[in-house]
């Protein structure tokens, strides 16, 4: 039987490559009568989909900063003339 | 002279435009201010010098966020080539986050704080700053690598190259140490007792 440490290390493993089907059915086993590697598996889970979130961008992402964007304004007037001699 | 002037219009254009399209792309990505900056620009003046490859069949946006995501990638890469030859900030690195967690048999010694169920949209809006702030506080080497894979989808062949990892083997322990970081702080940050 696997303990809690071989459990974890398994869902990590489930994160970035396929599983044999041996460490499939020992994690399964393992998260029958394991209630903290079930919640464990359950925080990825969640963690993955707020992943996602942060992937694509959400839609009330910080805006640029003012101070920023005039600073990238300013360089970016002084680039310009670079940007068209090359 | 007029081409002076059309870059410039054209660069101001693009920064108003999709300035902070661009900003909340580096932002998770990307934990240096002033490397956030110099990647915007880099990536705007880019765009202008290569704007005759721009067939205009994919949004100017998204054009200029490929631009920006390959900019990244290799500034990371970078990044993390410095870090391995300093080597200072390894040790923190490689130290298993788990282990105080476990006991010497590998059970655990205290369990994991379940999380906060985010329910509503602001709920889950600040669970992604959580989140971010968590990337952000990696060590460098493990950010790196976290952030390739879980924000710009690179698959395991590529990191190894691209982080210059010795084996498959070693990227797995790194991706495993900085995904239990990351759930660590989430306890601390949005755990049901925080």
């Amino acid at each position: 039987m696997l303990n809690c440490r071989e459990a974890v290390a398994l869902a990590h493993a489930e994160e970035d490559r396929l599983l044999t089907w041996r460490e499939r059915l020992g994690l399964a086993l393992h998260r029958l009568y394991c209630a903290p590697c079930r919640l464990y598996r359950r925080q990825l889970d969640l963690m993955r989909t707020v992943i996602q979130g942060l992937r694509a961008t959400p839609p009330d992402a910080p805006a640029m900063p003012d101070a920023l964007r005039e600073r990238l304004r300013q360089r970016l007037a002084a680039c310009g003339d670079d940007a068209t001699a090359s | 002279m007029s081409a002076i002037v059309d870059a410039r219009h054209e660069l101001e254009r693009w920064l108003s435009e999709h300035g902070d399209a661009l900003y909340a792309y580096a932002l998770p990505r990307v934990r240096e201010a002033a490397a956030v900056e110099d990647l915007i620009q880099d990536t705007l003046i880019a765009a202008w010098q290569a704007r005759a490859s721009f067939r205009g069949g994919a949004a100017v946006r998204t054009w200029l966020i490929g631009i920006l995501k390959h900019k990244i990638i290799d500034h990371l890469r970078v990044a993390q080539r410095e870090t391995t030859l300093g080597a200072v900030a390894d040790d923190e690195a490689e130290r298993d986050p788990l282990a105080g967690r476990m006991d010497g048999v590998g059970h655990w010694r205290i369990d994991p704080i379940a999380f906060r169920d985010p329910r509503t949209i602001l709920e889950q809006a600040e669970l992604r700053e959580a989140m971010r702030r968590c990337i952000e506080a990696l060590p460098v080497k493990l950010r790196t690598v976290f952030v390739l894979k879980e924000l710009d989808g690179l698959d395991s062949p590529e990191l190894v190259a691209v982080a210059g990892i010795s084996s498959l083997n070693h990227l797995w322990v790194m991706l495993s140490r900085a995904r239990e970081r990351v759930r660590a702080c989430l306890e601390r940050k949005w755990g049901r007792e925080a």
